[in-house]
């Protein structure tokens, strides 16, 4: 793309499967300028260094590899004649609209008519959970030594201990075991597993991997490389217990210890970010509280599929091209409310007068449940985990015309049944 | 004398725990228990009786952006058999280009399945 070709109806910045569905939906509505801006050289997104199969089992009813799900999207965007601007950078959104973005033809400047958030998540690092010890090389997150490992061909050492059981974590152990490393054990501090029961019997379980439940890395050894941790049992308050410490020899510990989503850019725009989700606060339309941005994927919630990222970011799609077209949205008067054992909903906010699917997560797992959305939806659950997300159609014919004039607020709650 | 042998179904976030109940000599399924749904039945058959996962790993390439290229087995393999692959895998160089869905290695250790490539390496 020249840097005259500035009629752009919408921006979409990120070009993970978020863009890349987002991008494919808004064109098919018949907007003529879709224009994807990414900082990699390649399409796709987090999907490349994601070797293992899992993906699309929902969205395409088969078992796809990262990439072979990341290229039916990326042929559709190449066929449907979506601008794509590679190596280049976004450094700055205004609250109204302007995109400052740096590539090797310097610093630009776009106005696109409205814009879509998908920028993914990033890596909680050692700093962000505060391990002790020294600080030697060879502690890793789980996506970096993903990344050294499926994508540049390095390994990262040879007997490794991963902290934290998320689906990254588990993945990790897997690739790393079938690539002749000593995984000595995955060390989760809470007292269930992270991700998701298929990654814990396949990763785990088939290559008899310990996991050691309410345990910590509570000190890291070695001066220039890792020589080993401390693992110990922790408390009810995740305190590490005295006198239950045990050292474990390894040169490499990998953290895999949860996704942030990404929003600087979302902040400097003035995009109201939920303080539980971390990402902005949306409508039904993926609309955040600045008219014309819109918001999809990881960037929003924390996935663990990569077919409700695609879904999610087909509405935001769907919306935005209806917005540069010009039409107008219903206002979102009503607010969802995480109430008992639900630590998110998304949206954040609805008008009541549309269809619309919502997103949760609970905070603890709990068996036999019923998941209450105000008045208007009850659902039995035999179980509910944090590691899986909740999903709910609301029908508007069906449910939200049944609420009474006026209401504010749907507070969802799951609660075990009989209480 | 029966053996008792645990799974854990992975059909759905319930993760039963199924324990089967076998009798040594004929190797016969005698008792399945500890499912919360038929599926659990098949699933808990299927994972004593023959076991089988989908192989994905890399291949070295001779391109310099891309020295590695994802693949996967085009069909499941035996669970057992992963670790003993993966030595196969590691011996398989492939030279540009390659389409997504290529044979970059046929008939690994005369099981009748072959290494497909999951990416474009151009
Ligand atoms: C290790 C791992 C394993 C997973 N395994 C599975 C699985 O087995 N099955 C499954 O269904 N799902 C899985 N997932 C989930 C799924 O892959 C993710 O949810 C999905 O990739 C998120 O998509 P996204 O487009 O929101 O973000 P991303 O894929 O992260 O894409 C965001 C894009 O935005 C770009 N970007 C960010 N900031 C800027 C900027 N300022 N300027 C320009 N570009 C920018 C980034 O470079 C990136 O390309 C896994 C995820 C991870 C991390
Ligand atoms: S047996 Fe049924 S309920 Fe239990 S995990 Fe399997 S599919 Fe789910």
């Amino acid at each position: 793309m020249t840097v005259e070709d500035k009629n752009i109806d919408i921006l979409i910045i990120g070009a993970g499967p978020a863009g890349l569905a987002a991008a494919i939906r808004a064109k098919e509505e018949g907007v003529s300028n879709v224009t994807i801006i990414e900082r990699d050289k390649i399409l796709g997104g987090l999907l490349h260094q994601c070797i293992h199969n899992g993906f699309g089992l929902w969205y395409f009813g088969k078992d796809m590899s990262g990439p072979e799900y990341a290229n039916r999207f990326i042929n559709m965007v190449k066929d449907l004649g979506i601008n794509i601007l590679l190596d280049s950078m976004v450094l700055n959104i205004t609250p109204d609209k302007k995109v400052t973005f740096c590539n090797k033809n310097g610093v630009q400047t776009l106005e696109p008519k409205a814009i879509i958030l998908t920028m993914g998540c990033r890596e909680r690092s050692r700093e962000s959970i505060m391990v002790s010890g020294n600080r030697p090389a060879g502690v890793f997150t789980a996506g970096t030594a993903q990344r050294f490992v499926n994508v540049e061909g390095y390994i990262p050492g040879k007997e490794v201990v991963i902290l934290g059981s998320g689906d990254i974590g588990m993945i990790m152990a897997r690739r790393l075991t079938l690539e002749g490393l000593d995984v000595k054990a995955v060390v989760e501090v809470l007292p269930f597993v992270g991700g998701l029961i298929r990654n814990e019997v396949q990763c785990l379980h088939d290559f008899d991997i310990d996991i050691l439940l309410k345990h910590t890395v509570s000190w890291i050894h070695g001066k220039e490389r890792v020589e080993g941790v401390t693992i110990s049992e922790v408390d009810n308050k995740m305190i590490p217990i005295a006198g239950t410490e045990k050292d474990v020899k390894c040169d490499t510990l990998i953290l895999s210890v949860g996704l942030v989503p990404e929003n600087e850019l979302s902040t400097m725009a003035g995009v109201k970010l939920d303080p539980i989700t971390g990402g902005p606060v949306v409508d039904e339309y993926r609309m955040t509280n600045i008219p014309g941005i819109f918001a999809g994927g990881n960037v929003v919630q924390v996935h663990d599929l990569v077919d409700n990222v695609s879904w999610e970011s087909e509405i935001a799609g769907f919306n935005a091209a209806r917005y540069a077209k010009g039409e107008m949205f219903k206002e979102g008067k009503i607010r969802l409310i995480p109430g008992n054992n639900i630590r998110y909903v998304v949206p954040q906010v609805i008008s009541g007068e549309e269809d619309v699917t919502v997103y949760m997560r609970v905070r603890e797992p709990k068996e036999m449940v019923r998941v209450k959305i105000g008045d208007v939806v009850r659902k039995a659950e035999r179980i509910v985990k944090p590691s899986s997300m909740l999903k709910y159609d609301l029908s508007h014919e069906k449910h939200l015309s049944k609420l009474t004039e006026g209401t504010k607020e749907i507070t969802i709650s799951c609660s075990e049944k009989g209480k | 004398m029966p053996k008792k042998v645990n799974v854990i179904c992975t059909n759905c976030p319930m993760g039963c725990g199924i324990t089967l109940t076998v009798d040594e000599k004929s190797d016969e399924v005698i008792n399945i228990e500890g499912n919360k749904c038929k599926q659990g039945k098949e699933y808990a058959l299927a994972e004593y009786k023959n076991p089988v996962r989908v192989l994905t790993a890399t291949v070295r390439t001779n391109s310099l952006e891309n020295p590695l290229l994802p693949v996967r087995t085009d069909k499941p393999v035996p669970r057992d058999k992963m670790k003993e692959m993966m030595y196969v895998v590691a011996r398989v160089n492939v030279k540009k280009p390659v389409q997504l869905g290529q044979v970059v290695e046929q008939n690994i250790m005369g099981m009748d399945v072959n290494l497909i490539a999951t990416e474009n390496l151009t």
